[in-house]
């Protein structure tokens, strides 16, 4: 028989709507999954037991009370600790934010309470979610990175500590994570989701991201946070439709462009031979699958992300970094450093350079549902010092584009491997529709050994 | 459009600007960072984004 804990967010919320699941067993036995597995995976930095209790315990009140259940009620979900949560740290496991408590929830954070989600806990990051690694282990293999920036929430999704938990994406820190974990990680078009509250690396840049089991979790999570938000300069006013709607529309073999060359020439041969067959596989289905290619402005994109980064993140960080240098980790530290020594020229050249290579991307995709490549140059490396190349990722960030990971199989060391599916601005409907179709498909669903 | 300086002369005005920031020490621990850094700026200064196209901060 199944426990709660390994129930999607989908199921969790229809077991609680149909009154055979209260909130509180299953805040209850997520609770007790991550005190089994916490001390050897080390994915959370808070977790106020008293309060994720008596938050279920309010939302089966509402339940026995009649009042209008949300789309996520009773479903507790994880935050990667750089989301504002008021009253509770917010330390973006950093020195520098180590007693910060936000007087106020980030919008995303306020809209899954509004739609009856539960704060479980605040998950692991990597030190302002750029690329010190994080002490999360990987749950497939101990020796080798779960990636990051969005370390813990990850891991406690592949884990099954939670159904659900935000991450972010400056360059790659939800999609690869995912990949490496073997769970879904989906990056919305940026804009699509409020970043108000939460702790930033690059204004231009960061992307609020949703890692979950599930595509259709993907949907529903995007459904609950999506819209405009006013205190986020960033927020786009484009309409919100019905995700979920959407994707069941767009289930259907899709239109498929297969990004070869840069993706070709950074992977490993089993990682694009992996690739090849997932395509194969989707083709047999009744996808049309051509291979496209790249534009010619793809060659500086991954500079663009990188500059643009570094420069917006020295920003953010310069007045603590006068007289705090010393407390942050040498990788951030050095790319603020790098950031200041960019010229406001060289800033905006890059800035432009983006602009135009969005555009080149958007026509790139035109006649295509979505455009395929795998979701990482190889599986998690064997080794801890790094979170792994964001290569992969970055064009996406970078051109704002929305893509999502989903779990295609396991290396011949037994590690997940993914591919990554891209579509135009604003099309995440039929993004997740053809994830959807993808994943009865290819029919890979992953589980660490933690699950069995 | 091509840029008249070449990575290496982007790697020195680089390192000279970061030593008199932060000193020789540090900016001889940040070679490799200043070595990626003026790769990154010789692509971009090397690519051209079109002369009518503005920056795009939020997409």
């Amino acid at each position: 028989m199944s426990q709660p804990y390994e129930f999607s967010v989908a199921q969790s919320a229809e077991e609680i709507r149909q009154g055979r699941l209260s909130p509180v067993e299953l805040a209850e036995s997520l609770l007790s999954r991550i005190d089994d597995l916490e001390p050897d995976l080390r994915a959370w930095v808070t977790i106020d037991r008293e309060e994720v209790l008596s938050a279920a315990k309010d939302r089966e009140n509402d339940l026995q009370a009649g009042r209008p259940a949300g789309l996520i009620h009773g479903v507790p979900v994880g935050l990667k600790d750089i989301f504002y949560t008021d009253g509770m740290k917010t330390t973006a496991c950093s020195r520098i934010y180590a007693d910060f408590v936000p007087e106020y929830d980030a919008t995303c954070v306020a809209k899954i309470k509004a739609s009856g989600g539960i704060v479980l806990g605040k998950a692991v990051t990597t030190e302002f979610a750029t690329s010190d690694p994080s002490p999360t282990r990987n749950p497939w293999n101990a020796a080798h990175t779960p990636g990051g920036s969005s370390s813990g929430s990850s891991v406690a999704v592949a884990t099954q500590m939670c159904a659900a938990a935000l991450g972010s994406q400056t360059g790659g820190s939800t999609c690869r994570p995912a990949a490496y974990n073997g769970i879904v990680g989906l990056k919305a078009t940026y804009g699509r989701i409020s970043r108000y509250g939460v702790v930033p690396v690059s204004w231009s840049l960061d992307t609020v991201g949703i890692l979950v089991r599930t595509v259709e979790d993907a949907a529903t999570m995007l459904q609950v946070m999506a819209g405009h938000d006013p205190k986020d300069p960033g927020s786009s006013a484009q309409p919100v439709p019905d995700f979920l709607d959407e994707m069941r529309l767009a289930e259907r073999p899709p239109r498929i462009g297969l990004l070869s060359g840069f993706f070709q020439d950074h992977s490993t041969s089993e990682v694009w031979q992996h690739t090849q067959e997932a395509a194969q596989k989707l083709a047999g289905a009744g996808a049309t699958v051509e291979d496209v290619a790249l534009p010619a402005s793809f060659a500086s994109c991954h500079s663009c992300q990188r500059l643009v980064m570094n420069v917006e993140c020295a920003a953010f960080h310069q007045e603590f970094f006068q007289h705090r240098a010393d407390e942050y980790g040498p990788r951030i530290r050095s790319g603020i450093e790098m950031g200041m020594l960019v010229s406001g020229v060289d800033y905006l050249k890059a800035q432009r350079l983006r602009r135009a290579f969005r555009e080149d991307m958007t026509r790139m995709l035109d006649g295509y549902d979505v455009v395929l490549t795998p979701a990482t140059p190889a599986p998690a490396p064997r080794d801890l010092n790094t979170t792994g190349d964001a290569a992969f990722q970055s064009p996406w960030t970078s051109s704002g584009l929305p893509t999502i990971v989903i779990p295609s199989g396991l290396s011949q060391d037994g590690l997940p491997l993914g591919i990554q599916l891209a579509a135009a601005s604003w099309q995440e409907g039929r993004l997740l529709g053809a994830a959807q179709w993808a994943q009865k498909v290819l029919g890979v669903n992953l589980s660490p050994p933690q699950n069995a | 459009m091509v840029s008249e300086n070449t990575k290496v002369e982007i790697l020195q005005e680089l390192t000279e600007k970061a030593a008199a920031l932060w000193g020789q020490d540090r900016a001889q621990a940040l070679a490799a960072s200043l070595e990626q850094t003026a790769s990154h700026l010789w692509d971009i200064r090397n690519a051209d984004p079109g002369t009518d196209t503005e920056p795009g901060f939020y997409q």
